[in-house]
């Protein structure tokens, strides 16, 4: 029961995005992938849901492969949060999240009552409850970005892709975000796989973490272990310090 | 969960607009059987249903009735409701508010297949060529617009659209070539009032034929309604959310090609229902298309019957239909426009 990247390689082009990357994503942990702008993470994203076909390589989901499988059978397993949404309609908010039942019902089958249930419980479980008759084009991006979630979790999936979910939300959105995530990972044994720009919210959210370097997982371990100043430095090219704050905390800075 | 679900699938309003529009629709119905150059008075009418129909041939008014007035009102019915339900999926499929039912060239290839036609009827005993030759390039058209969009590694919606116009662009030409090379006192007048519009070759044959393929297309978009919904997010999302996007989208596609094309061989171009029409319905009922489409489906019926009403009742000769579409969807989109503060999609 896990999600396994077996030597994947994708290039644009001529150009090696993702060189030779072999990974493995256990339920009931939130991954995290940091890496610069430009390192490959949201193509990294895209080949483990299937989106792109690799060069080389496999993505095995719970043993499927996910270039074989239909994206029925695949949107049962994983749920992808998109970074951005550029919808065009102003659908309701519960509407929204009820389109994540789409990969348990049949062609010509419509939502029923059971549907919008799991859709009301998915958005009370993600706390916005309250938006469901707004028209997701007004809502704020923290507040799609919830919505978005909810409809994954809509989706009954057992792994949840996120795109760099805290990019547009303020402080206190991006901590909400993450600790619903990470709530919602423990109780549902789940897992999580999010593309990271902020270290220090990977610091206290992310179980294990994934760095990138130009298309190459060049560190990947248990955040505590591995998120250390050298590391960090080689990852971002830059000198990053941390510092040790009381309670065991941890602060990344330059 | 302590909150009390409410009953979510059965929004009365989007409902009850539909309720609404449908008794306006039967209300146009109603008039349109009195109106036209042949005017019918109520009393008659209930006299014309009294005949019989072996008697339908005897009388004048019962033929002109039966035979005419009655099947070219099921046919502007039929084309307008065809028309509009074509227009809505495409606006969501490609989820643009310009688009219109002729944005994969079918139009363009109809009017070519029908101007050819013309120019072979001469040549033909079989008085079907013009709408089978119509009906064939208009699916042609399409056909080279998916596959020169399929094999361009761009964009699928994007390629769509500009594969479209690529297609209607060249069948563009050909119809206007053929329109130069045509005789000028015989055919060219023939192709430009085929390509005008119009109701006149409304018969009861033409419309169960147009009925056999405009049913099933119908009835299929609106089973697909929900699924119309999530390909409107993108074909990113639509797949991630479980949607086979390529096999659906080509699915769509054929259907409303097929009713399109099927339409426009009869009835020749009738322009701004495809693009008007989906705009009113989403105002009245929301964007959600398990409710726009039928909507969509409703107005676009009333609205062709109201037009054909006026095209054959507003002067001594007939005006061709699209110029009354289009005179009057105009302001009315202009009015769209402005009161809908910039906001094309409600």
């Amino acid at each position: 029961m896990a999600i396994e990247a077996h030597e994947l390689s994708f290039a644009f082009g001529r150009k090696l995005i993702i060189k030779n990357c072999s990974f493995r994503i256990e339920r009931g942990k939130v991954y995290a992938i940091l890496g610069r702008n430009g390192s490959g993470k949201t193509t990294l994203l895209r080949l483990l849901n299937g989106t792109l076909k690799p060069e080389q390589g496999t993505v095995l989901v719970e043993s499927l492969d996910v270039r074989k499988s239909s994206s029925k059978t695949i949107a049962r397993i994983l749920g992808f949060v998109p970074q951005e949404h550029n919808g065009v309609f102003p659908y309701r908010v519960l509407d929204m999240v009820v389109m994540g039942r789409n990969p348990h019902l049949s062609l010509f089958a419509r939502p029923g009552k059971k549907d919008y249930k799991i859709a009301e419980e998915a958005l009370d479980m993600v706390g916005v409850w309250e938006l469901k008759e707004r028209s997701y084009m007004e809502i704020s991006g923290g507040e799609k970005q919830m919505v978005f979630l909810a409809r994954a979790i809509a989706q009954e999936a057992s792994y949840f892709i996120l795109d760099e979910p805290t990019s547009h939300l303020d402080f206190c959105n991006q901590r909400g975000i993450m600790t619903a995530l990470r709530s919602i990972v423990k109780t549902n044994d789940c897992a999580a796989i999010i593309a990271m720009h902020d270290p220090n919210l990977t610091l206290d959210f992310a179980d294990e973490v994934l760095m990138l370097k130009d298309g190459s997982l060049f560190k990947e371990g248990q955040g505590k272990e591995i998120m250390n100043a050298e590391n960090l430095s080689y990852l971002y090219d830059m000198d990053i310090k941390i510092a040790k704050l009381e309670a065991g905390r941890q602060y990344i800075f330059t | 969960m302590q909150r009390v679900l409410q009953d979510n699938q059965n929004k009365t309003g989007p409902k009850l607009n539909i309720f609404i529009s449908t008794i306006l629709v039967f209300l146009i119905f109603g008039f349109s059987l009195f109106w036209g150059r042949y005017h019918i008075e109520p009393l008659e009418l209930v006299q014309l249903f009294a005949i019989a129909p072996a008697e339908w041939l005897n009388s004048p008014e019962a033929s002109v009735f039966y035979y005419i007035r009655l099947p070219r009102i099921f046919l502007a019915m039929t084309v307008g409701a065809a028309l509009a339900a074509a227009g809505s999926l495409f606006q969501g499929m490609f989820r643009n508010p310009l688009v219109s039912p002729d944005i994969l060239g079918v139009s363009s290839g109809c009017c070519l297949g029908a101007a050819l036609g013309i120019l072979l009827s001469r040549y033909s005993a079989n008085p079907y060529l013009i709408q089978v030759l119509a009906f064939s390039f208009g699916i042609m058209a399409m056909a080279m617009a998916y596959g020169i969009a399929r094999l361009s590694r761009g964009e699928p919606v994007v390629m769509l659209i500009l594969s479209g116009m690529v297609v209607g662009g060249f069948f563009s030409a050909a119809l206007s070539f053929i329109k130069y090379a045509a005789d000028p006192y015989e055919d060219l007048p023939a192709i430009v009032f085929w390509i005008m519009g119009g109701f006149y070759r409304a018969n009861w044959e033409v419309l169960f034929n147009l009925l056999l393929v405009v049913i099933p297309c119908i009835a299929l978009l609106v089973l697909l309604a929900w699924k119309i919904n999530i390909i409107s997010l993108g074909d990113e999302e639509a797949s991630s959310l479980g949607i086979n996007v390529r096999f659906l989208r080509l699915l769509l596609i054929s259907v409303a090609t097929l009713m399109v094309a099927a339409c426009v061989s009869v009835s020749g171009t009738i322009g701004w229902v495809g693009l008007v029409v989906p705009h009113i319905a989403r105002m009245l009922v929301g964007p959600d298309h398990k409710f726009s489409l039928p909507m969509s489906i409703l107005i676009g019926g009333g609205f062709v019957m109201l037009m054909d009403n006026l095209a054959r009742c507003l002067s001594s000769s007939e005006i061709p239909i699209s110029i009354l579409t289009a005179a009057i969807g105009t302001p009315f989109f202009a009015y769209l426009l402005i009161k809908g503060r910039g906001n094309a999609w409600r």
